[in-house]
């Protein structure tokens, strides 16, 4: 059952970092009773796709509700704003070129080469400036260091 | 404060009831849900865990310090949490009465 704690441990990752700091051990230590309980090979692994059921629904739920706290603090809706600000800008700043290329809603090869053009420009510009920007107010590589140690 | 904002989800509310009995480790809270609802609610720790950063952010939990076991945290019911338990109890009691007043709980519609 090493593998799947291992397995466990990493998916706990995915949740919000204050929340796994404070809740990462007991609920390792939950599913490890959970597993222990099961005394046939069947149940454990029927009990493994619950717990990845489970898992999966808890991560969403703790990220959306940890994001929506973000936004929802004083400080961080001015972020939000700057953020949205510069995508507007961004936006308003692509509609004239889309115009100087000559486009045509009507003409979809074209549509399709602008939305792969705006795809490479969200993934190499726009997400690594966002990402900058968080990284201001929030130390990723320190974030990655912390141990999942109960309080 | 109204009703519906007031009233428990109904994880928290198991989640309560298993721990108005004694303070427990999030195993043992899932167990005893489980027994208490006949098998129906079965909680993982991702959902537990959810419910119970929520129960201690109303302070309607606390964790339990007082035990021997260092590798398990156990929690305890609150006063404030056995008065929103109460309060849910009565509710449920309330809604009960009134389904067995009015006939609702029967095997088929039966109107008139």
């Amino acid at each position: 059952m090493g593998k799947l704690t291992a397995f466990y441990r990493l998916s706990l990752l995915l949740y919000p970092a204050d929340f796994r700091r404070r809740y990462g051990e007991p609920m390792l230590q939950t599913m490890a009773d959970m597993m222990a309980d099961e005394p046939t090979l069947l149940g454990k692994i029927r009990l493994g796709l619950r717990l990845c059921i489970d898992a999966q629904q808890s991560i969403v739920k703790e990220n959306v509700t940890h994001k929506g706290d973000f936004i929802m603090q004083t400080q961080n809706k001015f972020i939000v704003a700057g953020f949205l600000l510069v995508v507007a800008l961004i936006g308003s700043a692509l509609l004239p070129l889309i115009r100087r290329i000559g486009m045509d809603w009507r003409d979809v090869g074209g549509m399709l080469r602008v939305l792969v053009l705006l795809g490479f420009l969200i993934a190499f510009i726009i997400v690594p400036a966002c990402l900058a920007l968080v990284s201001l107010f929030v130390n990723p590589l320190q974030l990655l260091r912390k141990k999942t140690v109960a309080k | 404060m109204n009703r519906q904002q007031n009233q428990l989800p109904q994880v928290a509310f198991s989640i309560l009831l298993a721990l108005s009995l004694k303070p427990r480790h999030g195993y043992e809270i899932i167990k005893q849900v489980e027994e208490d609802s006949r098998g129906k609610v079965r909680l993982g720790p991702g959902a537990l865990y959810t419910s119970i950063k929520q129960l201690h952010q109303q302070e309607l939990i606390a964790e339990n310090t007082d035990h021997t076991d260092t590798r398990r945290r156990y929690y305890k019911l609150t006063n404030k949490g056995l008065r929103a338990l109460n309060e849910d109890v009565e509710y449920y009691e309330n809604v009960l009465e009134l389904a067995r007043q009015r006939r609702v709980i029967m095997s088929e519609v039966t109107y008139g």
